[in-house]
């Protein structure tokens, strides 16, 4: 029989690699995960949906559900090995097993095969999707010293805007008034369209896969037409508004460390709303040390609250009404040592001198770093002359070092976890039966959500198209009737350790076996038998 | 005289109708006009696109080019009149023969087949589309009685909140204090899901396609989950998006008559430039039509708020593409019978229930000869499953909500006339001054000027400079073999041209033999192309 495959920690997965975890998981535990297609991308890739849930206790769409999503972004491929040790952790560990009986965790390890894979492979400059555009003075990206990587062209030029690092020579940095020359022009690595000697610009289109949900979206923001129009966010969305049972989710991503949530602060946010995501970010920043923050803190002290239109938490928050976080995993500064605080707090020259030369020691210590650096060599460019390439692929900066993620993603896997266990969650009680009168019964009992999360989870899901409500119905066998109203319950929510009456009255013979049937798709479904006497 | 088709003002066009009348137009007019079909409904109609254009003076695609859509909202189906009324004078009118040598035209008479279809035959409740959920108690709008359409149905019950009109007892009016009965209650012809006894509600989602274009789109608002969800809506969206040579547009629709311009901003927060623009062809556009020109903020009861429609076409148009584009209200049932809009926004609802509804059906019956909208269907007995015995029947929706057809001959002839005039303000660049000089043996200096003659910039709106469809002006020397430009820019990039007269310097040096030749070449989606050819001596 084969066994669920160990998660590699010394690279980041291709598509052909995480393809061969993937389905290596299902044949190891059929019982436990399926493997499904969400969609292909342009370029032929499927985005691969693990559904783990044990079906021997109900179908997956029948039991609440945790979402996780990662690799948005092209270059912030640890999200990916995060979101397989969550896969990994639910079909090694027993314990963590029995949570599957009661939900079912939906795992997008690559919401972005495509992109991803120019990243991994060429480390070429991506968001999420780049299409070249052709202009004049325009640069096409692409590997021109044939060493399968896009990496950075420079040349001298006495008027070039960057020097060398007179600290560690390898680095290109901003000039400032007291250097002295060599100075350089720098571009990425690559041709350029239609060519005249003037400005350099990228001739490439860049589209950002994380302001493209249909939520505060923004024309003048997102670079596509309109929300929704790229492939592989219309599917991931088109599966959010179809699993209404899905009650959490979770967007994995790279850059300083930090739990985000929702942009609002006290006062724009409704208040229980604003208490709940505090509460979930206690636990969270409890098991994995990530600081918790508004989406819009998500900056330098000086600037605006940033404002993300589009974003997923932002959808996932508004329009879905669950609960949503933006876990940022880190980058080459956080593995390098530096605190998210002091990456915010620091200068623009802090920045670009003192932490980039703290990451190149902190690689120069690790070897095993997957950071690809590359001597500044000479090449003849054919419309520019004379240059240099070298130093490393734009990706780099925002790759954590693997091993770090190897420990992280323990604690984020934990925190996943344990917020799963707050679920809303059905019961029925205090179910009697008694005769009235001759053939008519009454059946009495209580519909209760026994989880932390409310069934509508955020205020906002009552306005969400995927809102439904409880429903508590009888399973009547042939001939029994029922003659009270309503026939079904329906509750527009239960909130979290609350329950609602019940009362029927049916009319049947005695003995009668009935049930009583209660569900809700974020808080699963009950049935109880019952004998009418 | 080719044989174009006449527009049959006497009824409504089904789906079948258009696709007639624009393939005889094919037939008699094949040099001006191609059919072809932006998107196929769900129900499997096409969304018909006619482009008609001059085509000895190029290609519809190299022309700037207007936008003309109806019957977006399923009951007004009287836009598609006055759309087809604008493609027969295309076709047919000597006028426009030189327009369209100029500038193409887009039209799509019915943007909404499906929903136009079943509101015209089954005259049943419809925004855009509806789709059924089940829900408990939730009626399920169908065709009962067998009549092929989907009425009211009523019964008699004490506390029921509608009574007969003593007046005109076609008329069921919501009870006031003072009525005395019988009195009814009333829901769409249908049948009930779940049906428990409890109260009744409609079990149907109501799209309304109008709200569901990307800008300033609300979930909440829009039916649909996201933006271009409805498949005819992002057929609309994907053609205006690949056609950045559209300048200027129409969106029409039914109601309190009126010229509706862009409006999600208040007055004081659209670039002045833009406001001045938008007013100035708007007032011409009231001028040619009689149709008052209004801010959709304003078209409300005076005592409601500024009216705010998340996702429509004004906003898509004006701030999505930043192009001149406005909604015509063509009318409705209210103004057939002669209520116009100051007299039906500030209306109380009792004049509304009541005196609005005599007036409509006075008005039906002076016209009962003319007429072939069905606005009345008297009540008949029909023993239904659920609710028992009930009357099905009752005034239509084409009631209110539909114009009286022969009256769209006269509207059609002040919106085209306005359409006409609207896209006679295209920008339009042209080439002046245009010399080569000889400067040194085998080297020449071009210069010229590159000019807007046209009335609106080429980026027509200040918002059209940040549109996804901007394009700049590119002016470039097309030369032969062993001709190379020595300065730079080699083509001359303009973000923008002014309307009548903006013009930017052009200057090349150019190394040649003598005797070659050279053109100077201009082009812009919205501004066209033009050419001017130099010797060089
Ligand atoms: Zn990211
Ligand atoms: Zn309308």
């Amino acid at each position: 029989m084969a066994s669920v495959p160990d998660i590699q920690f010394d690279t980041w997965y291709t598509y052909d690699q995480l393809t061969a975890f993937l389905q290596a998981c299902a044949e190891a535990r059929p019982d436990l995960l399926k493997l499904d297609s969400l969609v292909a991308s342009p370029e032929g890739r499927q985005v691969w949906l693990a559904t783990l849930t044990d079906p021997t206790t109900g179908a997956p769409e029948d039991k609440p559900a945790y979402y996780v999503q990662a690799n948005v972004h092209a270059r912030e491929l640890a999200g990916t090995s995060a979101a397989l040790r969550l896969i990994h952790t639910l079909l090694t560990d027993e314990a963590v097993q029995a949570r599957l009986r009661e939900l079912t965790f939906y795992v997008v390890p690559r919401t972005n095969p495509d992109g991803a894979e120019y990243a991994v492979t060429l480390n070429g400059p991506i968001r999420s999707r780049s299409v070249i555009q052709e202009k004049t003075n325009g640069l096409v990206p692409q590997d021109l010293d044939g060493d399968g990587k896009i990496r950075m062209m420079r040349w001298e030029d006495p008027a070039g805007p960057y020097v060398q690092d007179p600290e560690d020579p390898r680095l290109l940095v901003s000039r400032l008034p007291d250097d002295e020359g060599p100075f350089f022009q720098q571009q990425t690595e690559g041709l350029i369209h239609d060519y005249d000697g003037r400005a350099i610009s990228l001739a490439i289109k860049s589209f950002d896969f994380n302001r493209h949900y249909p939520a505060s979206w923004s024309h003048t923001v997102d670079a596509a037409e309109y929300p929704l129009q790229h492939p592989e966010i219309h599917a991931i969305a088109e599966f959010l508004f179809e699993h209404n049972n899905i009650f959490a989710g979770i967007d994995y991503h790279c850059g300083t460390q930090a739990l985000l949530r929702v942009s609002g602060k006290a006062g724009e946010l409704p208040e229980s709303d604003l208490e709940l995501m505090l509460e979930i970010s206690a636990v969270c920043e409890r098991l994995t040390g990530l600081t918790p923050m508004a989406s819009s803190d998500y900056r330098q002290p000086w600037r605006k609250p940033i404002s993300l239109p589009g974003n997923s938490d932002e959808f996932g928050y508004s329009v879905l009404g669950i609960p949503w976080f933006t876990i940022e995993l880190g980058n080459s500064y956080s593995s390098a040592g530096i605190a998210a605080k002091d990456y915010f707090a620091a200068d623009s020259q802090t920045r670009e001198r003192d932490f980039r030369r703290q990451v190149l020691r902190f690689v120069d210590e690790n070897p095993d770093h997957p950071w690809d650096w590359k001597p500044w060599t000479e090449f003849d460019h054919p419309q520019l002359g004379r240059v240099e390439i070298g130093g490393t692929g734009s990706g780099n900066d925002i790759m954590p070092h693997p091993r770090h993620i190897a420990d992280l993603s323990v604690k984020t896997t934990e925190f996943i976890l344990q917020h799963s266990d707050w679920h809303p969650q059905i019961a029925l009680s205090a179910l009697e039966t008694i005769q009235v009168s001759d053939g008519i019964y009454r059946i009495r009992g209580r519909v209760a959500n026994v989880g932390i999360h409310s069934t509508n989870v955020m205020s906002t899901a009552a306005a969400s198209r995927t809102h439904e409500p409880v429903c508590v119905a009888l399973e009547l066998p042939e001939g029994v009737q029922i003659v009270s109203r309503p026939a079904t319950y329906e509750f527009d929510a239960l909130g979290p350790r609350s329950f609602r009456p019940l009362e029927w009255f049916v009319a049947a013979s005695a003995s009668a076996q009935i049930s009583v049937r209660a569900s809700h798709p974020r808080a699963g479904k009950v049935q109880v038998p019952m004998t009418l006497d | 005289m080719n044989d174009v088709p006449a527009v049959d003002f006497q009824r409504f066009y089904l789906h079948q109708n258009i696709t007639d009348f624009l393939q005889q137009c094919q037939v008699a007019a094949s040099d001006l006009m191609a059919l072809s079909s932006i998107g196929t409904s769900p129900e499997g109609r096409e969304q018909w696109l006619a482009t008609i254009t001059e085509p000895s003076t190029g290609t519809a695609d190299s022309k700037p080019a207007y936008y003309v859509q109806a019957n977006v909202h399923a009951h007004e189906m009287y836009g598609t009149t006055a759309a087809l009324h604008l493609i027969h004078t295309l076709l047919s009118s000597p006028e426009a023969r030189d327009l369209l040598s100029r500038v193409t035209f887009y039209v799509v008479p019915r943007a909404n087949p499906d929903g136009a279809e079943y509101a015209l035959s089954t005259q049943g409740e419809v925004r855009s589309r509806v789709t059924v959920n089940e829900k408990i108690n939730g009626v399920v709008p169908q065709d009962l009685n067998g009549d092929g359409m989907i009425l009211n149905m009523r019964w008699e019950d004490p506390a029921g909140p509608f009574a007969v009109d003593p007046e005109d007892d076609r008329i069921m009016m919501p009870r006031r204090p003072g009525d005395s009965g019988p009195f009814y209650y009333q829901c769409t012809e249908g049948l009930i899901h779940d049906y428990d006894g409890g109260h009744l509600r409609l079990s149907v989602d109501n799209y309304d396609f109008n709200r569901n274009y990307p800008i300033g789109w609300k979930h909440g608002t829009d039916t649909a989950q996201y933006p271009f969800a409805n498949p005819e809506m992002q057929a609309v969206g994907d053609f205006l998006f690949s056609h950045p040579n559209v300048f200027a547009g129409i969106d029409f629709h039914g109601g309190t008559p009126a010229i509706l311009r862009p409006d999600s901003l208040a007055d004081e927060e659209i670039n002045e430039s833009d406001l001045e623009l938008i007013l100035e062809i708007g007032k011409m556009g009231e001028r040619l039509s009689g149709l008052r020109l209004m801010s959709s903020r304003d078209y409300r009861a005076s005592w409601r708020k500024p009216v705010v429609l998340p996702g429509n076409s004004k906003d898509f148009a004006h701030f999505g593409l930043g192009i001149s584009w406005y909604v015509i209200e063509v009318g409705w049932g209210y103004s057939t019978a002669g209520i116009g809009p100051d007299e039906s926004f500030d209306a109380l609802q009792e004049t509304r229930e009541r005196e609005f509804m005599r007036r409509i059906m006075r008005f039906a019956d002076e016209h009962a000869d003319t007429d072939a909208r069905i606005v009345f269907v008297p009540w008949e007995d029909y023993d239904h499953p659920q609710l028992g015995p009930v009357q099905i029947g009752g005034l239509t929706r084409a009631a209110v909500s539909h114009v009286y057809p022969p009256e769209m001959e006269q509207i059609s002839d002040g919106t085209t006339s306005f359409i006409l005039e609207h896209a006679a303000y295209h920008p339009q660049l042209m080439l002046s001054g245009c010399e080569a000089v000889r400067v040194a043996p085998n080297l020449y200096r071009v210069r010229g000027t590159v000019a807007n003659i046209g009335f609106l910039a080429t980026n027509i709106m200040s918002t059209g400079l940040k549109s996804r469809t901007h394009e700049p002006v590119t002016v470039n020397i097309v030369h032969d073999q062993g001709v190379e430009v020595l300065s730079r820019p080699r083509a001359f990039e303009f973000d923008a041209l002014a309307g009548r007269g903006g013009a930017q310097p052009l200057e090349w040096f150019v190394s040649a033999n003598p005797g070659c030749d050279i053109a100077v070449q201009a082009s812009h989606p919205r501004g066209g192309s033009c050419s001017h050819k130099l010797d060089l001596a």
